[in-house]
């Protein structure tokens, strides 16, 4: 589990150095794999709980989002190089920090230390370079993808808990409002291309 | 300028469709707003659907006043595609997810499980983002994805929250169930629930409008079709509030200064974002989306400070949703007749359109907080609470807050009522059928500063008590 987990933080910061959008959704694609196996590394999935998860994981997060998302690209023809933050020695170094401080904040979470509290600080990592590439990112399909990772990364918090107290028709219903997000996001990509103009500026646009 | 004629007939050629779906959309709203009605006076608690809903009276208070809210703005709406056929195209798309909106806002509101509150709340965001673009408009677009994209985020970090809350819980040895009714309110304080109980707070306060992640609001507000703005500021702001007020409940007792620090924290940004856009915007829709932050605000901090500010915080909460809807609906009507959303293009409003003249200036009277509204009442309740808590510097920094936005609101929006003719204009007469959805929301409006029934007022009692209120 500790090496699925060191191989779920690599593929987050991924996007981050090797910066095309087809690196963007093959880190997504490889986020959700991980995540199944991870489940598959639990036992058989016999329980309708481990098939939703291997479901919503495995193929929706894994397969499902990034081939959706990777048609619309296509079809748009963007320039290869899509940029998750800003491209310079501060943003990277902000990410570096991000790191860092989600694995000591992990620490003081769960203080007694093992896989558990790798779980949480690979989840927190993920969130934060997620959010930082929110921030810092305007384009929509960027945005997409830093959506979906932000989703990853909640996701692998989850399934690093113990107990799993979400009922299933409560899971079921999560899934679904996922595959519908993936679906609105697709979307949005869609109609607002990355070459398109500048932005309408709020104020200006009131006459 | 002044003097071209409202578009009320249609672009030659514009599609044409049905009206029986807006009819059925108001026919269910009108079940939905009885129904709810019906629950409000019916005595007790039900637990339905193996305990995922929860009739209780912060269900019984909010349901009936999003239908009627809901119920209002359907009418509006058939009134519109009534007289202007061009609005026939996209009705079916329209009503069918308005529809599912409003069944899941009814869900949100009814939920016992956090989680499922969470979920419905998530789908009407979904329903929600499409009804924010208007044909061609790039602006609405993006209005839409960000409406989306902050709300996903935002409700991405309370979902974080709640799975922290549940480790919370069960690392203290309660059973880790989100049911609302399940958990023991005050029972777990240590480290995972505080974490949980600040990033579901930051979500919530997303899809509420409140610092600091509140820039999605004046961009859809102001590009989305006033039916839809009215949706999402008198509707989803109350399911997502109810959200709030479980998380409340249930946490607060535990953690009384965590709650009421990052309340009071994030309420008093809010106001000042709020009170400094107002000052500068020169564009009245957006006006009104600074207004619903500064509201936001005002709410953080009463629910923040609770104990007698709960019943106030109430009041507040209702009257609100009733002005909001009246000024989006209203400033909708201004836009189709004046095509401009600047303010220093709008003047004498009382005498080119009446009812319109007539509704922002009440409504701009009750947003401001004016006697005889409950806005008033609730935010001298508040005001009261933050005096007898001892939150002396919050109480000062509130009234300057409110200072500022009272004078830049009056100073913007009442030349555009009563100011100067600019130009000679002529509107056709304004029917008086396509004023009465907001007639009786000013009716509710005034009625609840004057007299609250007293099965009404036991629900404020009973919903305020159940927040910590006194």
């Amino acid at each position: 589990m500790t090496a699925l987990l060191a191989a779920f933080l690599t593929v987050a910061a991924l996007p981050y150095f090797m910066v095309t959008w087809r690196t963007a959704l093959a880190a997504l694609s490889l986020q959700g794999l991980l995540m199944a196996w991870m489940v598959l590394e639990r036992g058989p999935a016999s329980s309708p709980e481990a098939l939703l998860s291997l479901v919503d994981l495995g193929l929706v997060r894994g397969l499902l989002a990034p081939i959706v998302l990777y048609r619309v690209l296509e079809a748009q023809r963007p320039p290869r190089r899509g940029d998750a933050l800003l491209p310079n020695m501060l943003s990277l170094a902000t990410a570096a920090a991000l790191v860092a401080l989600a694995f000591r904040f992990a620490g003081r979470l769960e203080p007694g230390g093992g896989e558990v509290q790798t779980a949480v600080a690979v989840s927190a990592a993920a969130l934060l370079l997620a959010l930082l590439s929110l921030a810092t990112q305007t384009g929509v399909f960027t945005q997409a993808v830093g959506a979906l990772a932000a989703e990853n990364a909640i996701a692998l918090f989850e399934l690093g808990a113990e107990g799993g107290s979400t009922p299933l028709p409560v899971r079921l219903g999560a899934a679904v409002v996922f595959l519908l997000s993936v679906w609105l996001l697709s979307l949005y990509v869609r109609w607002l291309p990355p070459e398109a103009g500048p932005e309408p500026a709020g104020e200006g646009s009131a006459a | 300028m002044r003097t071209e004629r409202p578009r009320e007939a249609g672009p030659a050629g514009a599609t044409e469709g049905a009206v029986w779906p807006i009819w059925l959309l108001v026919a269910l709203s009108l079940l939905a707003a009885l129904a709810s009605g019906v629950l409000a006076v019916s005595h007790g608690t039900l637990r339905l659907l193996g305990g995922y809903l929860l009739l209780d009276p912060t269900a019984k208070l909010f349901l009936p006043l999003i239908n009627l809210i809901f119920l209002g703005i359907a009418s509006y709406v058939l009134y519109l595609v009534r007289i202007i056929p061009s609005l026939r195209g996209r009705l079916a798309r329209f009503v069918l997810l308005a529809a599912a909106f409003m069944a899941a806002a009814n869900l949100a509101v009814a939920s016992n499980h956090f989680l499922s509150n969470w979920l419905f709340l998530e789908l009407t965001t979904l329903a929600a983002a499409p009804l924010l673009i208007r044909d061609g408009t790039r602006a609405s677009l993006l209005a839409s994805w960000r409406y989306f994209l902050f709300s996903s985020v935002g409700l991405g970090l309370a979902l974080l929250g709640f799975a922290c809350l549940a480790r919370g819980l069960e690392a203290s040895g309660s059973a880790a169930s989100l049911f609302v009714d399940e958990v023991v309110p005050g029972a777990p304080s240590g480290l995972w629930v505080k974490v949980g109980l600040a990033l579901t707070l930051l979500g919530y306060g997303t899809k509420l409008g409140l610092a600091p992640m509140y820039a999605w609001l004046p961009e859809a507000y102001d590009e989305a079709p006033p039916s839809v703005t009215a949706m999402l500021a008198a509707v989803q702001f109350n399911c997502a509030l109810v959200g709030l007020f479980r998380v409340i409940q249930v946490f607060r007792p535990g953690n009384p200064e965590l709650v009421t620090a990052q309340l009071v924290t994030v309420g008093l940004l809010s106001m000042a974002v709020s009170a400094f856009s107002i000052v500068t915007t020169k564009n009245y829709k957006r006006l009104l989306a600074y207004a619903s932050i500064n509201h936001a605000g005002v709410i953080a901090i009463g629910l923040g400070v609770g104990k007698t500010a709960m019943y106030g915080l109430l009041l507040y909460v209702v009257s609100n949703a009733f002005i909001k809807a009246i000024l989006f609906l209203t400033a909708g009507k201004i836009k189709a007749h004046y095509h401009t959303k600047d303010m220093r293009e709008v003047s004498w409003l009382i005498n080119d359109l009446p009812y319109s003249g007539l509704f922002l200036m009440v409504g701009t009277f009750a947003l401001l907080g004016l006697p005889p509204f409950g806005s008033f009442l609730g935010e001298l309740i508040i005001l009261s609470e933050l005096i007898r808590g001892g939150y002396f510097v919050v109480f000062v920094a509130f009234c300057v807050l409110l200072t500022v936005t009272f004078v830049a609101t009056g100073r913007s929006i009442f030349p555009m009522i009563w100011g100067e003719p600019k130009a000679k204009a002529w509107w056709p007469p304004q029917s008086f059928k396509a004023a009465i959805p907001k007639a009786v929301f000013l009716g509710a409006l005034v009625s609840m500063g004057l007299y609250l029934p007293a099965t009404l007022n036991d629900l404020f009692r009973q919903v305020a008590a159940s927040l910590g209120g006194q």
